[in-house]
């Protein structure tokens, strides 16, 4: 019997009560908290909101806009049906992923740019090329991204409507889009930011519950889970060590390792944390943000563990796989075989607000990139009214959400991990070659900009266009079709590299000096963590404070 | 803070100031210091006696102070590499000898999942390391740097 069918028979009329009162009442807060004043416009506050969080919520903030669906439904499926593989690819890889984030990134990334990548990347290049080049490549990331969150939508359908079937599934992506829109285009980052820590609250509170309920049932044992889990799956040692997952043979070796190269990489990529990092006060705040996002998304990995495992050992592959092939109810059949109603409905709730914040996030740095770098500075040249670039935001807001949320309206038979782990790869293969070279490469020069991003943009696209995950197995996208050359279903491991000698390539054969001034003045906005104030002016030099000796150092 | 020698020596009016980390480092003729090309070197420029040229080592403090900065951050890129390092080394370790990480330590813990654990560990301990070591080591020059040049210009 189906999870959907048991729920019909009695309690899903339960679960539907509260949840839908708990949405009003989150888009009601997230209403309130915007309309309370109005000075939106003028400096950067739709994307950026007021700037005034402390470290430890913007921290929140920013666990909460990494942490996607993929993590809560999909990943303790996957631990629970292929043990190692699942735990070190999808667990292991978001906790380091942090190390490149905060040595690396956080800190030059807040004192240089403003909203976006592209602002980071016009401070010491050419603005107009590099903005359009890097908003285009933003804008792919956050639709690849995208879709696959909204399409995860549709797994709530069976707990919450206690509905199963396509149209079922349509309208619970569908509501879920519409309340996007709304989020995103009426309160910009200010309602994201609320959304954004009102579900990182809920996820560690619900992770912690289910974590609880697991240990309590093991007797307090993590190795008792793990041996339960291993015997249950049928595989016994072999659960526990690699291999399960991606196969034994070479191809599905690289395969794996492919995957892992980019989510590691591509995380310090993604254009909604970044943009997240930039909407708090001071390079310092930035450091203190990211050490508490990477902590909490440490505890966070290792709950989901436990409840992938606890999954495996108490629910049992078999009724995991009978539900869905992929895993993605594992965590709601947990949740009704721990504590029936009550905790399926908090866990529905959870995963609904993990989804939204997710998709409000990533579509807000959607349209910075449209509005912010392809109109005011790539098409206006910085002509633009505020006011005007702010109402096209919201307009590419709308926009964007409605054509990401009819595409995954159709597209629900996508493969969600093909997808997400492109959009990973696609980042670490445009943005984060392009803000290594910037912040750390003297050499490097606006040809060489515009080549990684459109080069890394075009390669990854095209190697997965060429790959088994588009086409010619019974698990890709056109099952039909068969026109995959290139052996790899992940193609991070060739189009990072690929990224990184294009930028090098480029900077090389431009027959234009890189200019060594501008590079000189962000390492020294860098050093002394020339924080932005208002981000929409320029900083103002002030004058050192004269002295007889001044002379010979004035600047 | 600072040295006493080199603030006694600042407080004379006619010497420019030089700068000094909280710390007692004195920025001075640090090698590999490259001077910013905004600088001025005016006696450079005038071409100057060669005994009384400046040595533009000496006399740019914000490119000492910056190359200071770099220094202490080098620690931080090595921990960097060394972290992923490990996480690469685990991850090849998975594909090429998958029997060797599947050797059970203790229990059901195999030397993967206890390699996977030591990872998350390094990781949480490097973030505090990171916070700890740039409150100390770099945040005073940054400090430093911005009493010298007045902020971002």
């Amino acid at each position: 019997m189906s999870l959907a069918l048991e729920l019909t028979a009695a309690p899903s009329f339960h679960v539907f009560t509260v949840f839908a009162p708990f949405v009003c009442c989150a888009l009601f807060l997230a209403v309130l908290v915007t309309t309370g004043d109005g000075a939106d416009g003028a400096d950067g506050g739709f994307y950026l909101g007021d700037r005034r969080l402390s470290p430890a919520r913007a921290g929140l903030a920013l666990f909460g806009s990494y942490m996607s669906a993929a993590t809560l439904l999909g990943t303790p499926g996957l631990v629970a049906l292929t043990g190692y593989d699942g735990m070190m690819i999808f667990l292991l890889g978001p906790v380091v992923s942090w190390i490149v984030i905060q040595f690396l990134i956080a800190e030059p990334y807040h004192s240089t740019g403003r909203f976006t990548v592209g602002d980071c990347l016009a401070r010491r290049l050419n603005p107009r090329p590099v903005h359009a080049a890097a908003g285009l490549a933003t804008l792919v990331i956050c639709l690849l991204y995208l879709i696959p969150q909204l399409v995860g939508a549709g797994a709530l359908a069976a707990p919450v409507l206690g509905l199963t079937g396509v149209a079922a599934e349509r309208s619970m992506v569908a509501a879920l889009g519409f309340v996007m829109i709304l989020y995103v285009a009426i309160g910009g980052m200010r309602a994201t930011t609320v959304v954004q820590l009102l579900k990182a609250g809920l996820l560690v509170g619900g992770g912690l519950l289910l974590a609880y309920r697991v240990l309590s049932e093991a007797g307090w044992n993590p190795g008792e889970v793990l041996h339960r889990a291993a015997v249950n799956s049928g595989a016994g040692d072999r659960f526990l060590n690699p291999g399960a997952a991606v196969g034994s043979d070479a191809v599905s070796r690289v395969d794996g390792l492919s995957l892992q190269l980019a989510i590691v990489l591509g995380a310090a990529g993604l254009p909604h944390l970044l943009m997240r990092i930039s909407a708090v006060p001071t390079a310092r705040a930035a450091r203190a943000t990211v050490r508490w996002a990477a902590l909490l998304t440490l505890a966070f990995c290792l709950m989901a563990a436990l409840i992938g495992l606890g999954a495996g050992a108490l629910v049992g592959p078999a009724r995991i796989t009978r539900e869905s092939p992929s895993g993605n109810t594992a965590t709601f059949l947990l949740a009704d075989q721990l504590g029936g109603t009550v905790l399926l409905t908090v866990i529905s709730c959870v995963a609904f607000m993990t989804i939204l914040a997710v998709v409000s996030g990533t579509t807000l740095a959607a349209c910075a990139a449209v509005a912010h770098d392809l109109y005011q500075a790539a098409f206006r040249q910085g002509r633009a009214p505020e006011t005007r670039e702010v109402g096209l935001a919201r307009t590419a807001a709308v926009l964007i959400g409605v054509i990401a949320t009819a595409l995954s309206m159709y597209a629900q038979d996508i493969n969600v991990t093909t997808l997400v782990a492109l959009a990973f790869a696609v980042a670490a293969s445009t943005v984060l070659p392009a803000l290594l070279y910037t912040l750390y490469w003297s050499g490097f020069t606006s040809r060489g900009a515009c080549w990684t991003l459109y080069g890394g943009l075009v390669s990854s696209l095209t190697l997965w266009a060429l790959s088994p995950g588009l086409s010619g197995s019974s698990t890709s996208l056109l099952p039909a079709a068969d026109f995959a050359v290139f052996p790899l279903r992940y193609c991070g491991i060739v189009s990072i590299p690929l990224g990184f000698l294009l930028g090098w390539l480029g900077s090389f054969l431009d027959r234009r000096p890189p200019d060594v001034r501008k590079f000189a003045d962000l390492q020294h906005r860098v050093a002394v963590e020339g924080a932005i104030g208002s981000p929409r002016a320029e900083p103002v030099a002030r004058a050192t404070p004269a002295g007889p000796g001044s002379f010979f150092t004035a600047r | 803070m600072g040295l006493p020698g080199v603030r006694a020596h600042a407080q004379d009016a006619s010497v420019p100031r030089r700068p000094v980390a909280p710390d007692g480092h004195v920025a001075l003729m640090t090698p590999r210091a490259t001077p910013h090309p905004d600088h001025r070197d005016p006696w450079h420029e005038l071409g100057g006696e060669p005994w009384n040229r400046r040595d533009e080592r000496v006399d740019d403090p914000v490119a000492d102070l910056l190359a200071l900065r770099g220094a202490r951050l080098r620690p931080v890129r090595s921990v960097t590499g060394a972290v992923l390092g490990l996480f690469l080394l685990n991850v090849v370790l998975a594909a090429l000898a998958p029997e060797f990480m599947g050797l059970v330590l203790i229990g059901r813990l195999s030397v993967g999942l206890a390699g996977g654990l030591a990872l998350c560990a390094a990781t949480a301990v490097a973030v505090h390391w990171y916070i700890r070591y740039c409150a100390s080591h770099v945040d005073p020059v940054t400090e430093e740097l911005k009493s010298h040049a007045g902020g971002a210009r």
